[in-house]
């Protein structure tokens, strides 16, 4: 320690004394100075009413004998410089060293002399100059005796002082800073009371201190208990991140990816990863093919901690490899601060669906479809064509139904068995697929009754075109095992939107009843439904 | 002023009691009519060795022991004859002064007063005779 409190401390007491004793030195001084002359002025009066008799009789006689002895007398006393004794009638004996002409300051004492035996005043007169240099000494003498007194009394209560501050204050405040500078803040060490010091200020100042330090202690222990206690907490969450089979991203409010887990790049795969890992990439364009779609959802969201989710196609490159994940969206938001600085941020979590989507197409292809041929079933013919319909409505087209009945079927079923007559259906149905545009209707809808809906346009004459077409199909034989074959021809009904009709049900109607009248007169050919041939038939029939 | 009180007093006393008055006188031949008090106390104590017109004067005392010295130097000077005494003795080795001349009896003085043109002294009023001139009178 560089400043030492208690020499501090003596100094400034050491200066104060000597100020204090300087000044009151002076005072002595002085006041003794006065004092001391007074006292000589005191003295000299004495002295003189000692002589005043013999003064007084020298004088009255003019006695320069007698004045003599009395001056003489006088002058040996070491306070008096000067004496003169003179009469009225003008005798005058002096005796020591007169005062100088210009010293103001020792001028005479004078005392009247009466006569000896009468009260007549002024016979003559005693004359005394003190001694100046006496009296100064002596007044000097005392006062540096007293000075002398006064700082040794001073160095004594400067000691004394130093000695008690030094015991009761800077002492103890040393022993308890060196004690306070081997603590480390948050240690179990704690400063000891002073001897009999735990009632005044310096033990207020320890229990203070270690009450301060326990505080410190318990801060830095909480603190360390909270840290670790984050520190595991964020381990687990990083560890659920991390190894969660669920794609997890987090992106801003202008879609770039603030933070992914390895499961989301890994069910993204390496290309669509590469590419949204890409710097200023939006993630959402990134990832998904219909991003317009996943925008317009997340852009929905209003408020916080809403969800939105959905399945969604992944941007691949061919529809070949499509793959399709399920996400959900959260909004997230931070609390206060941390919201402006983070502003809005979209969490996603994601999982891979590719191969149940594949399954739900299976199935609903199966629900769809007809087993054998592949071809679309008589329920879901009758949804398509309904809204087939719908369509021609709003377009003004015409829309023509054709309902197909195999001829010489059932002999084969008989002949062959049902395994050349379910490849004699899937042949028919395979020819059919490959005559008829894309996006004709074709169905199996009874054992061997086919239904075909075309869309012809602006001309409903081109039904028979079409027809004829149909039939093609027919006239080339089915090969069979054993180097059979199999000779089938087909009768065909045709209704047509909206001259027929403008209900699925009244349509099929129709074209069943122009394809039993074909059936009855001749097989193997085509008839367009006409109302008055289907009232002769019925009347026929 | 104490002193001056006692002396007074004293004096009242004295005279009460001797009803004697003590009167100074000198030879009629001197030209002095009067003299005053301070001027008898200067002549008998050695203050003034000439009377006022120049001539020298011979003071004349009476016996140490006798009643009318004591009473005089007491009415004039407010001392006693011890006190005069030692007065004289300190001047004595001074060799300056001297005191006045003691003659025996009160008609020797008044005999040396008739005689001597120059001398001085004082006697009770009850021997006065006409051959001496009175300057001064205690009361």
């Amino acid at each position: 320690m560089r400043q030492q409190l208690h020499l501090r401390v003596a100094r400034t007491i050491a200066a104060s004394a000597l100020l204090i004793a300087a000044i009151a030195a002076l005072f002595t001084y002085q006041r003794t100075y006065s004092d001391e002359f007074f006292a000589a002025e005191t003295r000299i009066r004495q002295l003189a009413e000692t002589v005043q008799a013999t003064a007084a009789i020298s004088v009255y006689l003019d006695n320069p004998e007698l004045a003599d002895d009395v001056v003489k007398g006088l002058v040996k006393n070491e306070i008096v410089a000067h004496v003169e004794l003179v009469s009225r009638r003008g005798l005058s004996v002096s005796a020591g060293v007169p005062p100088a002409a210009g010293d103001a300051a020792m001028h005479a004492i004078v005392f009247p002399l009466n006569s000896p035996f009468s009260s007549e005043a002024g016979v003559g007169e005693l004359r005394i100059v003190p001694s100046h240099a006496v009296i100064d000494g002596n007044a000097r003498r005392i006062a540096v005796g007293q000075t002398v007194l006064l700082l040794g009394y001073t160095a004594l209560v400067v000691v004394l002082v130093m000695v008690v501050v030094h015991r009761t204050f800077t002492a103890p405040i040393k022993a308890l800073v060196a004690e306070l500078h081997q603590i480390t803040p948050g240690d179990a060490r704690r400063l000891h009371y002073p001897r009999g010091r735990q009632h005044d200020e310096i033990g207020i100042l320890v229990g203070d201190t270690n009450r301060l330090l326990d505080t410190v202690q318990q801060t830095l222990d909480g603190e360390r208990r909270l840290r670790a206690h984050v520190q595991k907490l964020e381990r687990q969450y990083r560890m659920i991140f991390e190894s969660a089979s669920a794609g997890i991203f987090l992106i801003d409010g202008r879609g770039t990816l603030i933070a992914s887990n390895a499961a989301c790049m890994r069910i993204l795969g390496t290309e669509i990863a590469a590419r949204a890992g890409r710097q200023g990439e939006i993630f959402i364009e990134a990832v998904f093919a219909q991003h317009d779609q996943v925008t317009g959802l997340i852009g929905k969201m209003t408020g916080d901690a809403q969800t939105v989710s959905g399945d969604f196609a992944l941007r691949t490159e061919t529809v070949a490899d499509a793959r399709w994940v399920h996400c959900l969206f959260t909004k997230v938001r931070g609390d206060g601060e941390e919201a402006l600085a983070i502003g809005t941020i979209v969490e996603g979590i994601f999982s891979d669906i590719t191969e149940r989507k594949a399954q739900e197409a299976q199935s609903q292809f199966q629900a769809e479809h007809d087993h054998l041929t592949r071809l679309l079933n008589r329920r879901s013919a009758e949804q398509r064509i309904r809204s087939s319909i719908e369509r021609a409505r709003g377009d003004g087209v015409v829309l023509a139904i054709f309902v197909i009945d195999l001829d010489r079927f059932k002999p084969i079923n008989d002949q062959y068995g049902h395994d050349a007559g379910d490849r004699v259906l899937v042949e028919i149905a395979h020819r059919l697929k490959k005559a008829l545009r894309q996006d004709d209707t074709v169905a199996r809808i009874g054992g061997d009754e086919f239904l075909v809906a075309v869309s012809l346009g602006e001309y409903p004459d081109a039904a028979p075109s079409v027809a004829e077409k149909i039939l093609a199909c027919f006239k080339l034989p089915i090969d069979l095992p054993n180097d059979r074959h199999a000779d089938i021809g087909a009768s065909i009904g045709i209704a047509l939107y909206p001259q027929h009709g403008e209900e699925f049900e009244l349509l099929v109607k129709c074209a069943d009843a122009a394809m039993y009248d074909i059936k009855k007169t001749g097989r193997n050919g085509y008839q367009v439904y006409a109302p008055a041939a289907a009232h002769a038939a019925k009347l026929a029939g | 002023m104490n002193r001056r009180l006692l002396v007074c007093i004293s004096f009242a006393v004295l005279a009460l009691t001797a009803r004697a008055e003590t009167v100074v006188i000198v030879n009629p031949a001197n030209p002095v009519a009067e003299l005053k008090r301070e001027q008898v106390i200067d002549l008998f104590m050695g203050g003034q060795i000439n009377f006022p017109d120049g001539n020298p004067a011979l003071p004349i005392d009476h016996l140490p022991d006798s009643a009318t010295r004591q009473g005089y130097y007491h009415a004039l000077t407010g001392k006693t004859v011890a006190q005069i005494n030692a007065y004289w003795a300190r001047l004595m080795f001074t060799g300056r002064a001297s005191p006045p001349r003691v003659l025996r009896t009160p008609d020797a003085v008044l005999k040396a007063v008739m005689e001597n043109r120059d001398a001085i002294a004082y006697i009770d009023d009850a021997v006065l005779n006409g051959k001496v001139k009175v300057v001064f009178r205690l009361k």
